[in-house]
């Protein structure tokens, strides 16, 4: 009788214990990239991350010229375009990065004769750091762009881009003028290069750190929601003609089991609209993801990306990726402009370390 | 907590991600939450059971077991068959979904189950010396 009396309370107690026990460790398992009482790997508050060319798939755009010629512009990153980001983990334990740079020493080599005559071989190089502050465009640096013995230094200002040929007076454009550009042929050829130039790095920056999206899928459980499709940014009024409102992107991962290093992926895009203010673009067509790399090190994740290995190619490899620049019309409507749709093919490795 | 980063069920996201790069605990940040879960419901478990003492060792054993469980669930391949018996994420009912979530996101570490462990034999070394104590008194 005493020990049923002893346990009139005591019963709800354990009961209340063992709930807040297991309730405790459960609780911190929601999320991506949370674990229970097991630790999650980290993710470090900055990395460096590297662009590097993949052997045997160099990266090129091409472009439809108004007289039905085809350009194609070659992009050699053998000198690599690098820098760092900083990173933040929102409500729904994606990695977000609130500020990024493209290093000093980034560059690139183009060649836009490798079709019809276009503007020439030049280099891309950057000479200060560019700063970047989330997708906003860039508040900081200067990029070079040389051919020959010309060189147009495009210098970052506060109402957008400084472009100055061998030391000349600068002639300024808003940073959304200075990307559409390049196409004009009414333009003064050393401008249009200078566009074309820091229109391609903006390019290979943005695809890049596109990724870090795409990452995010991977790392939340695509392995049991498989494919992952996403909503892009919807026009939020008439779309430009052709496009829908709101396109869509699809991840589709292509391995079984659970992910591992080195599995590959595909990443489709339909009419999917990027409003960011580096570069309003619809993507349409594909990327493939391969090479997945994930280290974990002392539980903080210190290299992921997709690149080679030793027993797999990898990387970011465009399938004619089809990218329109968005602009505003007079009347401020949405518009495209189908000749400088730019379609994008071969890749690049991108991975992001420990700094 | 402070240390971890990351999301956690009723605790504000400003709370959790505030420290993030600061380390409270310095390198023992990933383990100490082991082992002061161990130790924290064995010494209370016993306290409720003070009446028979013979249930104090076994309350130590029994959260030593359940975190060691729960801890073995994080391995990859058991994760893996875990994972394909439970609902995904945002599923129903929330708990197993949950589960689910702690089984597929955390990570296994060794160092965890011997802070398990050690938490487990703490408790009963405190549990031990508050009796004798008693007894004294």
């Amino acid at each position: 009788m005493r020990e049923r009396v002893a346990w009139a309370w005591r019963a709800p107690a354990m009961l209340a214990i063992a709930v807040a026990g297991l309730g405790s460790i459960l609780a911190t398992s929601g999320g991506t990239t949370i674990g229970g009482i097991a630790k999650p790997p980290q993710v470090l508050p900055g990395y460096d991350y590297s662009v590097s060319a993949l052997a045997g798939n160099p990266l090129s755009a091409s472009v439809a010229m108004p007289n039905g010629d085809t350009a194609v512009i070659s992009m050699n990153l053998s000198s690599g375009v690098g820098g760092a980001v900083t990173t933040a983990v929102d409500n729904n334990g994606n990695i977000t990065l609130p500020k990024r740079t493209i290093a000093a020493g980034s560059g690139m080599q183009v060649d836009s004769d490798a079709g019809v005559p276009l503007l020439g071989p030049f280099s891309v190089d950057v000479a200060t750091d560019l700063q970047f502050a989330g997708d906003d465009a860039p508040s900081a640096g200067e990029v070079d762009v040389t051919t020959g013995s010309d060189v147009v230094r495009a210098t970052i200002a506060s109402a957008g881009v400084d472009l100055s040929l061998n030391g000349g007076t600068a002639v300024s454009f808003a940073w959304d003028d200075l990307r559409h550009l390049w196409y004009q042929a009414t333009a003064p050829v050393w401008e249009r290069r200078a566009s074309l130039g820091v229109t391609l790095l903006s390019l290979v920056y943005l695809r890049a750190m596109d990724s870090v999206e795409a990452l995010n899928e991977i790392a939340d459980n695509i392995a049991s929601n498989n494919p992952v499709q996403s909503d892009c940014d919807a026009f939020n009024q008439s779309p430009p003609f052709g496009v829908i409102v709101q396109g869509t992107s699809t991840l589709t991962w292509l391995g079984s089991g659970s992910v591992q290093q080195g599995d590959d992926f595909q990443w489709n895009f339909v009419d999917c609209w990027r409003n960011d203010p580096v570069a309003s673009d619809v993507l349409n067509s594909g990327i493939e993801l391969r090479g997945y790399t994930r280290v974990v090190s002392k539980n903080e994740y210190t290299r992921f990306g997709f690149e080679p290995s030793q027993t797999g190619d990898g990387g970011m490899i465009f399938d004619r990726l089809f990218i329109d620049a968005v602009q505003k019309n007079s009347v401020g409507r949405f518009v495209i402009d189908p000749q400088e749709r730019l379609a994008l093919s071969g890749g690049f490795a991108v991975v992001f370390l420990a700094q | 907590m402070l240390d971890r980063g990351g999301r956690v069920e009723f605790v504000p996201v400003a709370l959790t991600h505030s420290l993030v790069t600061h380390r409270v605990f310095g390198s023992l940040a990933g383990s100490l939450p082991s082992f002061v879960h161990v130790f924290a419901f064995a010494l209370l478990t016993a306290a409720v059971l003070k009446p028979w003492p013979r249930f104090a060792s076994l309350s130590c054993l029994a959260w030593v077991l359940i975190d060691v469980l729960f801890e073995l669930g994080q391995l990859h391949t058991v994760a893996a068959v875990l994972a394909a018996h439970l609902p995904g994420p945002g599923g129903h009912p929330w708990l197993l979904a949950q589960l689910r979530s702690y089984f597929v996101s955390g990570t296994f570490d060794t160092l965890d189950l011997a802070a398990a462990v050690a938490g487990g034999m703490a408790a009963y070394c405190v549990i031990v010396a508050l009796g004798r104590e008693a007894d004294r008194a």
